[in-house]
């Protein structure tokens, strides 16, 4: 065996004995996200169905500029649910792009010339009913997108708010357009004036996306409490990581072994893939239980069972990144902690704010928006945002990869600039 | 003598070290903590370094080892500079670090097996090693007990095996006996006198003046990072003008009393030293001074309760050129 490989598997082993030794470390990094991964998706089973005081916001692009547009802003608007935006650049495919990858809950696309066509279907409707016209324009169709993470209830009520405001808007154009034609009808004395006519359907009736079709891969489009709970707690025990890896590594440069390293000339890079490589199967294991725990153990507890979605690979890729970073991160803590109380504390504040900013420890969802948007600094976010995408919306290695390549890069400028100050430390004490 | 004198004409011609004005200062810091130390280490020899908390030694040791990089000066050992050749000096050098520099949740043998590999061993040869190292360290019946349940002497024991795992040539131990008991201390010396006999250099370094007292055969002396006295042992205790006058007294006597300052300005006396009710007077004529020192005793009221007249030792010279005592 090669001198580098014998000295790797030396730290290897070396490391992996010390963590397996170490109760507390084991309490933190298997027992505790286990525990929490039960109590909180039981917890929160209920409050994942019940989604009471959230707000939604809903974009309308509105290439129609008419009443159309008006009208369904107004609705929107005056209910607490809901925050509207405007934003007339979107094309219909990006606006797909965007709210299918979970950027935007909900839009209404409002075609160009939706109200003008709707005026003249409703004439066309009127002269039909007396019997004088051929011709008919199609009903108009406006477009109702939503994210398939969100509740399907959620959805089904925009779709009812829109089709309200729709049947409104029909019943007056209908009104207007009977009244301009009795008008015309009784400036000619020899017409009989026609009755009113019955509630013609000019719009096209908005459906929730996702009911009665296979758009969504997952068995449910929502988000169960267990599907969000389980990568999340495990997401945090990940990142726990830190506490053992920089607690060690700060307790041997206080205690010499380092020094002792050093002197033997035995390589940084040595020391460093010996405890990086046992904390990367560390991680790996720990996902992998916490996701056989919301698959097996759940539901004989009365939970829900974790549904993983059609893509298992893409759970691998992630939870590797998600590993990368977690590694990287607690070296880089481990390299500017000066003892290992240091490295215990800072460790376990960073990452437990981490996890509440990142949505682990309140869902996201019920999170209002100017919260929301802070969870993008948050790594755990990212990563959370990953499971869900594959849990939830059927996301493939593909569909996963900005956040996997966010969680790589991270990592990586972690592990860069903890094994400069790792160096720096060495050389000058 | 200066202390490069003794250094060149007191050792073998081809020294297992070689310190040339070595110098570091620390960023933010106003004097140089270890400022132009010169001296050779002979192959074989034991080598004390002594000094109080803050005199440089540990700088002084980083830099031997490799650990820091000195400001200015050049350090070879066994002939190699140690900027051009670290590597393979390394391999020469067996580190016995102050701290307890292992594994407390690793037995001993772990500790010893991972140190090993580290280094380079593998297979039968980390294995015969770890035997051989266990057996110097009397620690056979101990190597499959966790370090974390070790006495303090045995840990100490197990810190210095470590140390010898590659079959150093030169040994640095650096304050190896702290917070140990009697028995494991002198165990300890047993062992590090039986590796010397085998051709082992060691320097050791201490503020304990026994310690270099019983194993040392030459001696440097540091203090605010340079070389105060280096030479044999008995050169350093004989080579001094004067023997002390020991004398116990009724009442401790601060460093300024004016008795103090009295005896001191005795005719031939050198140093007058009192810690708690033990008087220390170093003169060149202590007999003659007897009746003097005791007259000047009787006109501050002070009775000698007893005294005796002996050789310098260790801490009484370092007393004599610094004017402090060691542990200060």
């Amino acid at each position: 065996m090669s001198t580098w490989l014998s000295q790797l598997l030396a730290a290897v082993i070396k490391e992996t004995k010390l963590i397996l030794r170490d109760r507390e470390a084991l309490a933190i990094l298997f027992i505790m996200p286990s525990i929490f991964v039960l109590i909180m998706s039981l917890a929160l089973q209920d409050a994942f169905r019940e989604q009471g005081g959230i707000k939604f916001e809903i974009i309308i692009i509105d290439k129609d500029k008419g009443e159309t547009g008006e009208r369904l802003t107004e609705a929107f608007a005056a209910s607490a649910s809901f925050v509207v935006r405007h934003d007339d650049e979107l094309n219909e495919t990006e606006l797909q792009k965007r709210v299918t990858a979970g950027d935007i809950q909900f839009a209404i696309y409002i075609p160009e010339n939706s109200t003008q066509l709707a005026i003249r279907r409703a004439e066309q409707e009127l002269k039909l009913s007396t019997g004088s016209g051929q011709t008919r324009v199609d009903e108009i169709a406006i477009r109702m997108f939503a994210d398939p993470a969100v509740r399907g209830d959620y959805r089904s009520l925009v779709a009812s708010i829109i089709n309200r405001v729709l049947q409104g808007i029909e019943t007056r154009l209908m009104l207007q357009a009977f009244s301009k034609f009795r008008d015309r009808v009784a400036a000619m004395s020899s017409v009989p004036i026609p009755k009113p006519p019955k509630q013609a359907s000019l719009f096209a009736e908005v459906t929730d996306p996702y009911l009665g079709s296979d758009k969504s891969p997952s068995t449910g489009p929502t988000p169960t409490s267990v599907q969000v709970n389980a990568p999340g707690w495990g997401l945090l025990a990940m990142f726990f990581l830190v506490i053992p890896l920089a607690s060690t590594l700060a307790r041997e440069h206080q205690e010499g072994s380092l020094t002792r390293l050093q002197v033997m000339a035995a390589p940084t890079s040595m020391i460093l893939m010996g405890k990086i490589v046992p904390y990367f199967v560390i991680n790996q294991i720990q996902i992998a239980l916490i996701l056989l725990e919301g698959v097996v153990v759940l539901p004989l507890l009365g939970g829900e069972q974790l549904e993983l979605g059609p893509h298992p690979q893409a759970i691998a890729v992630l939870s590797i990144c998600v590993s990368l970073a977690a590694v990287g991160y607690g070296l880089l803590v481990a390299a500017f902690a000066r003892t290992p109380e240091q490295a215990t504390i800072f460790g376990a504040t960073s990452v437990l704010v981490l996890a509440a900013l990142g949505g682990i420890m309140v869902p996201k969802m019920v999170m209002p928006p100017a919260m929301q948007e802070l969870t993008v600094i948050s790594p755990l976010s990212w990563a959370l945002d990953g499971y869900v995408d594959i849990f939830v919306r059927g996301a493939d290695t593909i569909g996963i990869l900005d956040k996997a390549g966010a969680l790589v890069a991270l990592g990586a400028i972690c592990l860069f600039i903890g094994v400069q100050r790792f160096n720096y430390r060495l050389r000058h004490g | 003598m200066s202390q490069t004198d003794f250094a060149r004409t007191d050792v073998s011609p081809s020294p297992m070290v070689r310190l040339a004005d070595l110098v570091k200062q620390y960023p933010g810091t106003d004097r140089a903590a270890v400022n132009g130390v010169s001296l050779d280490v002979a192959r074989g020899e034991f080598f004390g370094l002594l000094g109080p908390n803050g005199a440089g030694k540990t700088t002084l040791l980083s830099m031997l080892c490799g650990l820091r990089q000195p400001d200015s000066g050049r350090i070879e050992i066994k002939g190699q500079d140690f900027r051009h050749a670290a590597a393979a000096a390394k391999q020469l050098i067996g580190l016995v670090p102050q701290e307890l520099a292992l594994y407390q949740n690793l037995t001993g043998r772990e500790n010893l097996a991972f140190f090993g590999s580290m280094q380079g061993l593998q297979g039968a040869e980390l294995n015969r090693r770890i035997d051989a190292c266990l057996d110097i360290a009397r620690l056979q019946n101990y190597s499959d007990r966790r370090a974390a349940t070790y006495s303090g002497g045995l840990k100490r024991r197990l810190n210095l095996a470590i140390g010898l795992l590659h079959e150093p040539e030169l040994l640095i131990l650096d304050e190896p006996t702290v917070g140990i008991d009697p028995q494991s201390r002198n165990f300890i010396f047993e062992s590090l006198r039986h590796l010397n006999d085998a051709g082992m250099t060691i320097v050791y370094t201490t503020h304990y003046m026994e310690e270099v007292e019983q194993l040392c055969h030459r001696v440097a002396i540091m203090d605010q990072g340079e070389i105060i006295a280096i030479g044999a042992l008995n050169d350093l205790l004989t080579g001094r003008n004067g023997d002390t006058v020991h004398m116990r007294i009724a009442v401790a006597l601060a460093t300024d009393a004016p008795v103090i300052r009295a005896l001191a300005q005795l005719p031939g006396v050198r140093a007058v030293q009192c810690v708690s009710q033990q008087l220390s007077i170093t003169a060149t004529e202590p007999l003659e001074l007897l009746g003097k020192a005791m007259e000047v005793l009787a006109a501050h009221g002070i009775e000698a309760l007893s005294l005796s007249v002996g050789v310098m030792n260790l801490e009484q010279v370092f007393l004599q050129i610094t004017g402090t005592s060691l542990r200060d």
